[in-house]
């Protein structure tokens, strides 16, 4: 009874309200009006969410089902992952500039949390397919009927490297005869010596596409650049392809413990990559674009260890990387719409005009780099020492890649908003009180964390402890893995 | 009594947090905020700091043992746990009441200082942020904990003398500094990891050695402890500015004077020292990498010393003589006698605060008093001996090297960031191809070129 009174309120109301949102949001065809209605609903959904995680987090990561929704649990995943993508989605909709947003980006911000929110609920394989392919529907222009022709090509080829693979996973599972209940817990694929393999590399494939790992990210920084920048932040900033990762990756434990050191170096190398292709930029843009496109591969590299640090570590830099680079990238596109394209050859000086929006620029940047006091920090300090025992090269390179990076960040930031003045600056605009309020928010998220980081750590063990007492049974090297694992 | 010195401890390091999370506040909630108030909300909690770290270091010099004071985990996964942890000994004690005593003084200063500036709360902010960050960065009990008063101290350095951020030069020498930072960081962070993995440690005590002041052995091999102790050496040299990384000190002069005060005359400059005074016994355990600080130290003082002769302006000469004196603590450490580089740090801080705090009025004092005493004062001369000694073609040559300051920036600047920036380039070229070849049409070089192309049609 308890359950049933726990599970069916907040399910309803994480994955309803963003509906109801949704629905009242596109029956206007005011922009202000549908961002209102869009915005507070996800307002309201993102303290049920945070409740609902508090509760989770008290109950040790008990699974909480219900009769009524019989492929929806509330579990770590389902509480902690829709609360990350509700923080998302407010900085999109609280911050994201009118010129970016639009009332198509409206639409397919709430279109996309919705689908996340059931994603990362469902315990039925066939659905999970379903919505992981629904997420790379263009909702927000249909529904606003405004489809032009710009970007299409990217879009169609995010949705071809990200559903194919998953499509053709599920299509031999189900040839395998693996799912006699369609549900994660039951499905247990009985595949020919070397299939697994290739399934999960698949699945690999998929994630690298969604997560934007180098060389299968260039959609995003396209369509960052072409105005769907609200639509590719939500499909990016709640990593669902690191999910994706964790669910198969218990559907294929022997293949998901061989790949790790493969998974590792294309993360290291791509996180690498992105380093120096953000330090090489001319524009304030794409050099947070990159920045954030690195820090991600720096996740990826973190899940492929059987260390519990570095999966702590990457699951923790997964939240924190969802929320600092969110706001990174919004308060870029809000300097983009403000003062047009702003290249790094010279000084800018745009504090002068704004320094509120240099504040939580600096904020948000230092949160992606791993400033000590946010979590991000936490994060890379688990990874770091979870990869030095098994691989310190890697270890090496990573503490590399975070320095490059904050460099590169405080040269983005000096370059635009430190410095003489450019013209216009002084008049600049700065944040209104509305924006100041949602980025303290999100700038305290990330503190507060920071600061006290053992809930967010915790809530992230039991998936860890899933993950490698699967890994170690599975034959991996788990010898230092910090725990007693059989 | 551990309760209280937990209390002490905690008060001295939390104060300036609190103080800082008020003024925060206080400026994100308003567009001006009362001078007064941020004056008096900054030397109050200084002067709570200083109360309890002079309590500290009372105890610790009448006490008898030195004291590892543990606030418990921060976070913990697996075996790994982050603790909190403060070493309380003479050495962490006296460096406390150093810069509380000097963040209290810098806030008195300041006050009338930067009166009317028009980031005068900004100052106190960040001043706030580098008391908390220093006072971790010499209190902590692990290497840990060290990096994160570290990372903060240098964040802020690289502020701070960005202060005047109207003008370009005072940030193009901030974004220097922190860059100088980030490179030896990489040092740090990877010898405390090296640590982890040889000892499955990084505390002070007792893998370093307990005791007064320093004293121990460190439990590794020399091969392992001469590898970890030349990472560490890399991060020493690069906050305290030993060469070839000691270009941004003179650079750092750019911020206000009672910063420069604070950081490159009394405190952040010294961090490097602490940290190799710290590890003393992994040094004894590592000749090499002892021979190295030895070398490091003795080759900034000596070229240190000729720069600083031919500077024209009082803080960049200062700058010079700082540096000349870390070196010789550089060259102490390594030679193992950590008790003289302490007190040597310990006075060098506390008279280069003066000198620097003194610099901008110094010229007009000295004029006033030669005007009352009714003679010229005659300075010095035996260095100016010294400097006629190498007269002629030699004199000539160091002299024209000291003025390009032997060409460690440009070295630099030449080898190690160029090539970086080149391969950066390299690569966004590479990737802008990358992105042309799978996008749509009209994509041609990266992302923000899109941007330029659609806001030109916009406007």
């Amino acid at each position: 009874m308890i359950e049933i009174l726990r599970a069916l309120p907040f399910l309803t109301a994480v994955i309803g309200i963003p509906a109801f949102g949704l629905l009242a949001a596109s029956t206007t065809r005011h922009f202000a009006t549908s961002r209102r209605r869009a915005a507070f609903s996800v307002a309201l959904s993102t303290m049920v969410a945070a409740v609902a995680g508090a509760l989770v987090f008290m109950d040790h990561g008990v699974v909480f089902r219900d009769p009524l929704l019989p492929f929806l649990s509330l579990d770590v995943q389902s509480s902690v992952l829709p609360l990350l993508t509700n923080l998302v989605a407010a900085a999109l909709l609280f911050l994201a500039p009118k010129r970016d947003l639009r009332r198509t980006g409206v639409l397919d911000v709430m279109w996309l949390l919705v689908v996340s929110s059931v994603l990362f609920a469902t315990q039925h394989i066939g659905l999970f397919v379903l919505l992981w392919a629904a997420m790379n529907l263009p909702v927000g222009a249909w529904l606003d009927r405004g489809i032009d022709g710009r970007g299409h090509r990217a879009h169609w080829i995010l949705a071809a490297i990200t559903t194919i693979p998953v499509l053709a996973v599920f299509g031999r599972m189900l040839y395998a005869g693996a799912m006699s209940t369609a549900l994660w817990t039951d499905a247990a694929p009985e595949l020919a010596p070397g299939d697994d393999i290739i399934l999960f590399a698949l699945v690999v494939f998929a994630s690298m596409g969604r997560m934007g790992v180098f060389p299968l990210h260039v959609w995003f920084p396209v369509l960052v650049a072409q105005d769907r920048a609200p639509r590719s932040i939500m499909l990016l900033g709640p990593l669902s392809g690191a999910y994706l990762i964790l669910r198969f990756g218990a559907l294929f434990p022997e293949a998901f413990a061989r790949d790790l050191p493969w998974m590792a170096v294309i993360g290291i190398v791509s996180a690498m990559f992105f380093a120096l292709v953000a330090l090489g930029q001319k524009g304030q843009l794409g050099a947070a674009t990159y920045l954030v496109l690195s820090q991600v591969g720096l996740v990826f590299m973190g899940m492929a260890d059987t260390n519990a640090m570095s999966l702590n570590g990457a699951l923790v830099l997964w939240f924190a990387q969802g929320v600092a680079g969110t706001g990174l990238l919004v308060m870029a596109l809000g300097v983009r719409a403000r003062r047009g394209a702003v290249l790094l050859d010279r000084f800018h000086g745009l504090v002068a005009g704004a320094p509120h929006l240099a504040g939580a620029h600096f904020l948000f940047g230092m949160a992606v780099v791993g400033l000590p006091g946010t979590i991000t920090f936490v994060a890379e300090d688990l990874i770091a020492h979870g990869f030095v025992h098994h691989h310190p090269w890697l270890s090496a390179l990573y503490v590399l890649v975070t320095a490059l990076n904050a460099v590169t960040y405080l040269r983005l930031f000096g370059r635009v908003f430190l410095g003489e003045p450019t013209t216009g600056a002084v008049g600049c605009p700065d944040l209104s009180v509305e924006e100041r309020g949602a980025a303290a928010v999100l700038a305290a998220t990330l503190i507060i964390t920071g600061i006290v980081p053992y809930p967010a750590v915790s809530a992230r063990s039991r998936t860890t402890e899933d993950l490698i007492s699967m890994e170690c049974e599975s034959g991996a090297d788990c010898e230092i893995s910090g725990r007693e694992f059989p | 009594m551990p309760e209280l010195h937990a209390l002490l401890v905690g008060t001295a390091v939390a104060a300036p947090v609190v103080a800082f999370a008020m003024l925060a506040t206080l400026i994100w909630g308003r567009d001006s905020v009362s001078e007064r108030a941020v004056v008096d909300i900054t030397r109050f909690a200084f002067f709570v700091s200083l109360v309890a770290s002079l309590s500290l270091m009372t105890w610790s010099f009448l006490g008898a043992h030195s004291f590892l004071v543990d606030l418990g985990p921060w976070f913990e996964v697996g075996s790994h746990s982050f603790r909190i942890t403060f070493l309380l000994d003479r050495l962490s004690t006296s460096l406390m009441t150093l810069t509380t005593g000097a963040a209290t003084l810098i806030g008195y200063f300041s006050r009338t200082y930067l009166h009317g500036e028009r980031g005068h709360p900004r100052f106190y902010l960040l001043l706030n942020v580098f008391a908390a960050g220093m006072l971790i960065l010499v209190s902590a009990g692990s290497l840990d904990f060290l990096f994160v008063g570290w990372e903060i101290v240098g964040l802020t350095s690289a502020l701070l003398i960005a202060f005047f951020h109207e003008r370009s030069d005072p940030v193009r020498n901030g974004l220097r500094a922190f860059i100088t930072y980030r490179i030896c960081d990489v040092g740090l962070l990877t010898g405390t990891i090296m640590l982890h993995h040889f000892a499955h440690n990084a505390n002070f005590q007792p893998e370093l050695g307990p005791g007064h002041w320093v004293a121990g052995t460190a439990h590794l091999d020399t091969g392992a402890a001469t590898l970890v102790a030349l990472l560490f050496l890399l991060g020493a040299m690069g906050k305290s500015a030993q060469l070839p990384f000691g270009g941004w000190l003179p650079r750092a002069m750019e911020g206000p004077t009672p910063s420069s005060a604070i950081f490159y005359g009394a405190l952040s400059v010294h961090a490097g020292v602490y940290l190799l005074i710290r590890l003393t016994p992994l040094l004894e355990d590592a000749p090499l990498a002892s021979a190295a600080v030895i070398a490091v130290g003795a080759v900034t003082t000596v070229l240190g010393t000729l720069t600083g002769r031919v500077q024209t302006d009082v803080k960049s000469a200062l700058a010079y003589a700082t540096m000349t004196q870390i070196g010789l603590m550089f060259v102490e450490v390594g030679l193992h006698l950590p008790g003289l580089a302490t007190v040597h740090l310990l006075s060098h801080a506390t008279l280069r605060i003066w000198q620097l705090l003194r610099a901008p009025a110094i010229l007009h004092e000295m004029h006033s008093l030669q005007g009352a005493l009714d003679h010229e004062f005659e300075t010095g001369r035996w260095l100016d001996n010294i400097e006629r000694k190498f007269k002629g073609p030699l004199g000539a040559f160091l002299y024209q090297r000291a003025l390009d300051r032997f060409y460690f920036d440009d070295i630099g600047d030449r080898f190690v960031v160029a090539p970086i920036l080149w391969t950066a380039q390299r690569f966004a070229w590479l990737e802008a191809r990358l992105v042309s070849a799978k996008s749509s049409g009209g994509v041609r070089r990266g992302p923000e070129t899109v941007s330029d192309r659609q806001l030109e049609k916009v406007s």
